[in-house]
């Protein structure tokens, strides 16, 4: 199959997994009545709350969460050169909660009470980036990719940690408020807030096509990207803002959503057999967008009205794949 | 006529503030010249290949390279005169040679990359030159040192560079394959480029080049082939006793 023909069913698939997303769930919708909805014909008021006010901005949530969180994680293997970097395992996305504890909890220990949930989305994009420019900044003195990788992990750890520190000295009422938005979900999510995300996404695909030779010559390396011409320091900088921005807003509007990040640049990377970022940024984010759809039905499958963590679902699909990056292959580097 | 391409004058390098690895370096080179750099390991040559290419600051001196200061260059503009493969090249990556050697259309190609007509003759006839056409569409992955190092220049080949700069490109080889790679950077003068290459291998170095810069304790002393093999200091420098 060529790749344009993957493309067309990576956008296929997608449409056939939102509105699968969108029919399922606790009040299951019969798709007879689903296409009268969509042809105009059906317009009762419980299907355009339940469709509209709940159903709709679950899949667009799922599709755009997927892409964002799969832009932010092939960004970062490019920039650290490693097939296990991705905002969940560095730990960016730990920084975001962290920005988020110090802003729910951290506040009330003052006693002031954070309520707004753009506030929340600052924090977390804020805490994301922090996470990101320490990376970076270890990331010039350390050129080990597992060593950088592990100094990730433990800063993540250490996020945990100090959100584990805060908990413990925080009031009943903070300490909810800041549970309930880390337990994560993609139901919630306004469509103020997402359009939000889709403008962020959609700046952040375009300056990455753009620079799409930049990022390919980085992949091979620094010094072999400047005697090209390529602008390094600028394409490193602006991965940074990238990923932090994206990792951060996802993250303040579902909670953490692990390994979707790390495993769909690399599954794009295996059936493309290429690493040009012309076709694995569109591919990755088609793929993203398809596997947190995915994900999301399978979360409602047992259907008694409840819904799986959609972070359980992930993890669940994410650690085989990465198990088997892990344990499969002789020489990480060569999977670039 | 051949004209100055690379001027160096009077350049320090440092990598901490108490100790300058080269010091006080003038240096000269002509277009279509090929130049030896020799000297013990760590004495300073990947330095001093790195500083002449922009990737490592200089603390006082100037480096004038094609008759402009280096840091006047705009770097893409730089990259079309001049091509760079490093000792530390080790690209074992799912690309494939043509696309790897592609790379080296770079500083010409527009946004989408797609090759035009002269990118294509260029990068077909880099794998002609250092005869790799068999290579073209395997993966880095799958070559062997030999010929990877002569994938590397292949791609600066294609960069269709006047000036091309190799960090030890002999490391690794057989002597078959390190022979190979000799007449291949000797073939460049003939197509009217320069090359300014570091190597161990002294003999085989020399015979091919035009001149030697013979790194010494942060100092770089030029000289010829036949005047190195006149000169007991030197010889004692690289031979040893």
């Amino acid at each position: 199959m060529n790749k344009l023909s993957l493309g067309i069913l990576l956008c296929l698939s997608l449409v056939i997994f939102a509105v699968i997303d969108v029919i399922s769930g606790s009040v299951s919708i019969p798709f007879q009545e689903f296409k009268a909805w969509i042809s105009g014909s059906q317009t009762s008021e419980v299907f355009n709350l339940i469709v509209l006010q709940s159903r709709v901005p679950k899949a667009l949530t799922a599709i755009l969460v997927g892409a964002a969180l799969s832009l932010a994680g092939l960004l970062m293997q490019t920039l650290f050169r490693n097939p296990l970097a991705g905002p969940y395992l560095l730990g960016i996305s730990s920084g975001a909660g962290l920005g988020v504890a110090i802003l729910v909890m951290g506040a009330g220990l003052i006693g002031f009470s954070v309520g707004a949930s753009y506030s929340i989305t600052f924090a977390a994009v804020l805490g994301a980036l922090v996470m990101m420019l320490v990376l970076l900044t270890v990331s010039f003195k350390i050129k080990d990719v597992m060593t950088l990788l592990i100094f990730g992990v433990m800063m993540g750890s250490i996020a945990t940690a100090i959100i584990g520190l805060i908990q413990f000295f925080t009031s009943d009422f903070q300490l909810k408020s800041f549970i309930i938005w880390s337990l994560g979900s993609l139901t919630a999510v306004s469509y103020g807030e997402l359009s939000i995300m889709a403008i962020a996404l959609l700046l952040a695909s375009s300056y990455t096509l753009y620079h799409h030779k930049g990022l390919n010559a980085v992949l091979i390396g620094e010094d072999f990207a400047k005697m090209l011409g390529i602008k390094v320091l600028h394409i490193r900088i602006s991965i940074v803002v990238i990923t932090g921005v994206l990792a951060g807003l996802t993250t303040s509007f579902c909670g953490p959503i692990g390994f979707v990040g790390v495993v769909i640049p690399h599954l794009s990377r295996l059936i493309l057999k290429s690493n040009d970022h012309l076709l694995l940024v569109p591919f990755s984010l088609l793929l993203g967008g398809n596997v947190l759809l995915l994900s999301d039905i399978l979360a409602h499958l047992p259907s008694n009205g409840m819904s799986l963590p959609i972070n359980s679902i992930t993890s669940i699909i994410g650690i085989p794949i990465i198990l088997w990056i892990l344990f499969g292959k002789k020489n990480l580097s060569q999977t670039f | 006529m051949s004209s100055e391409i690379l001027h160096i004058e009077n350049i320090s390098v440092a990598y901490s503030k108490r100790f300058d690895i080269l010091n006080g370096v003038n240096l000269e080179m002509a277009s279509g010249e090929i130049i030896a750099l020799i000297g013990e390991n760590g004495a300073g040559k990947s330095t001093l290949l790195k500083t002449i290419c922009g990737l490592l600051d200089f603390s006082k001196g100037s480096i004038q390279l094609f008759g402009k200061e280096l840091n006047d260059w705009n770097k893409s503009s730089l990259a079309q005169k001049l091509a760079y493969v490093s000792s530390s090249e080790n690209v074992r990556s799912i690309i494939t040679v043509e696309r790897f050697i592609g790379f080296g259309r770079y500083p010409y190609a527009g946004w989408m990359v797609k090759p035009s007509e002269e990118d294509t003759k260029l990068i077909q006839n880099a794998l002609e030159r250092c005869k790799i056409e068999y290579l073209a569409n395997k993966t880095m992955a799958q070559l062997s040192d030999g010929e990877r190092q002569k994938v590397y220049l292949a791609r600066a080949i294609a960069q269709n560079a006047e000036l091309i700069v190799l960090d030890e490109p002999t490391t690794h080889l057989d002597v078959k394959s390190s022979n190979t790679m000799f007449q291949l950077i000797k073939a460049q003068k003939e197509e009217g480029r320069a090359v300014l290459f570091s190597s161990h291998q002294i003999e085989k170095a020399l015979a091919i080049a035009d001149k030697v810069w013979v790194v010494d304790c942060g100092s770089v002393i030029e000289t010829t082939p036949n005047k190195f093999y006149e000169d007991e200091r030197l010889q004692q420098l690289i031979f040893g006793e």
